[in-house]
C-alpha cells in the first residue's frame, strides 16, 4: 500500500514535470494482462503451477450421458477441475465438496462464469450412472466425466502427469479383485477462461471462501 | 486449578475425575481422543480419524473396527509422480510417549463394507486395537466433509 504522503510527493513531482495524466494511464494499461495476472496471483490463496498446462481438447462422457469436450466445455469460463474416484473415502469427496461450497458463495452472476468438473480416474468401477449418483449425493453441480484408460492417459499426459499403469493399482488385502486403490492427483486445479491451468489448490490448501475470493479476484481481470 | 477446586470442595474433584474417565485412558495409558468418522458419500467406506497418545511403553496400532462395518484397515498416503494413492499398512508404530494423528490425506483408518450409510450427526462405536492387546472403544461422531477439511 502506497503511503498518502509518498503519493502526494509523487503527484507534486509529476505536476512539476508537467507529465500529462493521460500518458501515465497509457503506460499503466500497456503493462497488459500478464502483469495484472501476476499482481492478482500475489493476492490469491491458490499456488501457481510450476508447469502451467493448456486444457486438452479431449472428449469424454458426462454423467448425463452426453459427450463433453474438456476444452470446449470450459472455454471462456473459469473451471475447478479435480481427478478422483467415487470409492475414495476422503480426499476426493472433500475436494469436490470444497469446490461446491466455494461456488455456493458466489453470486448467481459470478457462478455462471464458473464450471466445476470431476474426472474419474477409475472408469472400471465408476459408470456414468455411479458418477451421477455420487455427485447427486453431495448436491454437487460438478460435471462428472468418464473416459477410457487411453483417453485419461492422453489427458493427464497433456497436463504433465503420468497415468499410472493398471498394474500399479493396489489390491486391498482381503478384498475381491474388484477392490483396489487408485492413484490420483490430489490438487484442485483452477483453470482460467483462456484455457490455461495456472493455479491449483493442494489438498491441504484453500477453504471454500478463499477459493471464492480467488475466483472474484480473477474475475476482475479482463479475459 | 484442580487443586484449588479440591481445596474448596471435594465434590468438584470427584467430578473432574469422572470427566477425565471419558477419554478412554487405562492402566497402560494409551488414549484415543477426538475420534471421528467421515461422512460416507459412496456408502461403501469411511475414514477414521483420531489423536492417539501412547502410554509409557512402545506399542503400535494394528486395527480399527466397528460394528457398523464389515472390516477396517490402516492406510498411509504414498506419493509418486504428483499422484497419491492410499496404501494399506499392517500397523502404525507408537513409540512410548508419542502422539499418532490419524487425519484425511495422511495416515488414517478406513472402515470398509459399511452396513448402513453414515449420516452427519450419527455416532458409531469404533474400536482401536493395539499390538499389546489393549483395546479402546470410543463413540465417534460422523463429521461432514467440509468439517474434515480442517483436520
Amino acid at each position: 500500500m502506497r503511503s498518502p504522503r509518498r503519493a502526494r510527493a509523487r503527484a507534486g513531482f509529476l505536476a512539476r514535470r508537467r507529465v500529462p495524466a493521460l500518458v501515465l494511464i497509457f503506460v499503466a494499461t500497456a503493462c497488459g494482462p500478464t502483469d495484472d495476472l501476476a499482481r492478482a496471483a500475489r493476492r490469491m490463496t491458490a499456488i501457481e503451477s510450476g508447469r502451467p498446462f493448456t486444457v486438452p481438447a479431449q472428449t469424454l462422457t458426462a454423467h448425463t450421458g452426453e459427450p463433453f469436450d474438456l476444452r470446449e466445455g470450459t472455454s471462456g469460463r473459469f473451471a475447478l477441475l479435480f481427478f478422483g474416484y467415487t470409492y475414495c473415502p476422503d480426499i476426493c469427496p472433500i475436494q469436490v465438496a470444497t469446490a461446491n461450497a466455494a461456488l455456493e458463495q458466489l453470486t448467481e452472476e459470478e457462478r455462471a462464469r464458473v464450471v466445476s468438473v470431476f474426472v474419474t480416474m477409475d472408469p472400471q468401477r465408476d459408470s456414468v450412472e455411479r458418477l451421477a449418483a455420487w455427485l447427486g449425493g453431495m448436491r454437487s453441480s460438478a460435471v462428472g466425466l468418464r473416459g477410457t484408460t487411453s483417453e485419461l492417459e492422453t489427458l493427464l499426459e497433456a497436463m504433465g502427469f503420468v497415468m499410472p499403469p493398471m498394474t500399479s493399482r493396489q489390491p486391498i488385502p482381503g478384498g475381491t479383485a474388484e477392490d483396489y486403490l487408485v492413484p490420483h492427483p490430489t490438487s484442485l486445479f483452477l483453470i482460467t477462461p483462456d484455457g490455461m491451468g495456472r493455479f491449483q489448490y493442494p489438498y491441504d490448501r484453500g477453504t471454500p471462501s478463499e477459493i471464492a475470493d480467488d475466483l472474484r479476484t480473477l474475475m476482475e481481470l479482463s479475459w | 486449578m484442580v487443586a484449588r477446586v479440591r481445596h474448596r470442595s471435594g465434590r468438584f474433584a470427584v467430578l473432574a475425575l469422572v470427566l477425565a474417565g471419558c477419554t478412554a485412558a487405562s492402566e497402560d495409558g494409551v488414549t484415543v481422543q477426538d475420534a471421528a468418522v467421515g461422512e460416507s458419500v459412496n456408502g461403501i467406506n469411511a475414514g477414521v480419524y483420531a489423536r492417539i497418545e501412547a502410554g509409557g511403553v512402545p506399542d503400535s496400532l494394528v486395527a480399527v473396527s466397528s460394528p457398523a462395518a464389515e472390516k477396517g484397515s490402516l492406510h498411509v498416503m504414498a506419493s509418486e509422480g504428483g499422484m497419491m494413492t492410499m496404501q494399506p499398512v499392517p500397523a502404525f508404530a507408537l513409540p512410548a510417549g508419542a502422539i499418532l494423528a490419524l487425519s484425511p490425506g495422511a495416515r488414517h483408518g478406513m472402515l470398509e463394507g459399511l452396513l448402513s450409510p453414515l449420516a452427519v450427526g450419527d455416532t458409531i462405536d469404533v474400536t482401536f486395537t493395539f499390538a499389546s492387546g489393549a483395546e479402546r472403544t470410543v463413540r465417534a461422531p460422523v463429521r461432514s466433509l467440509l468439517d474434515l477439511r480442517g483436520r
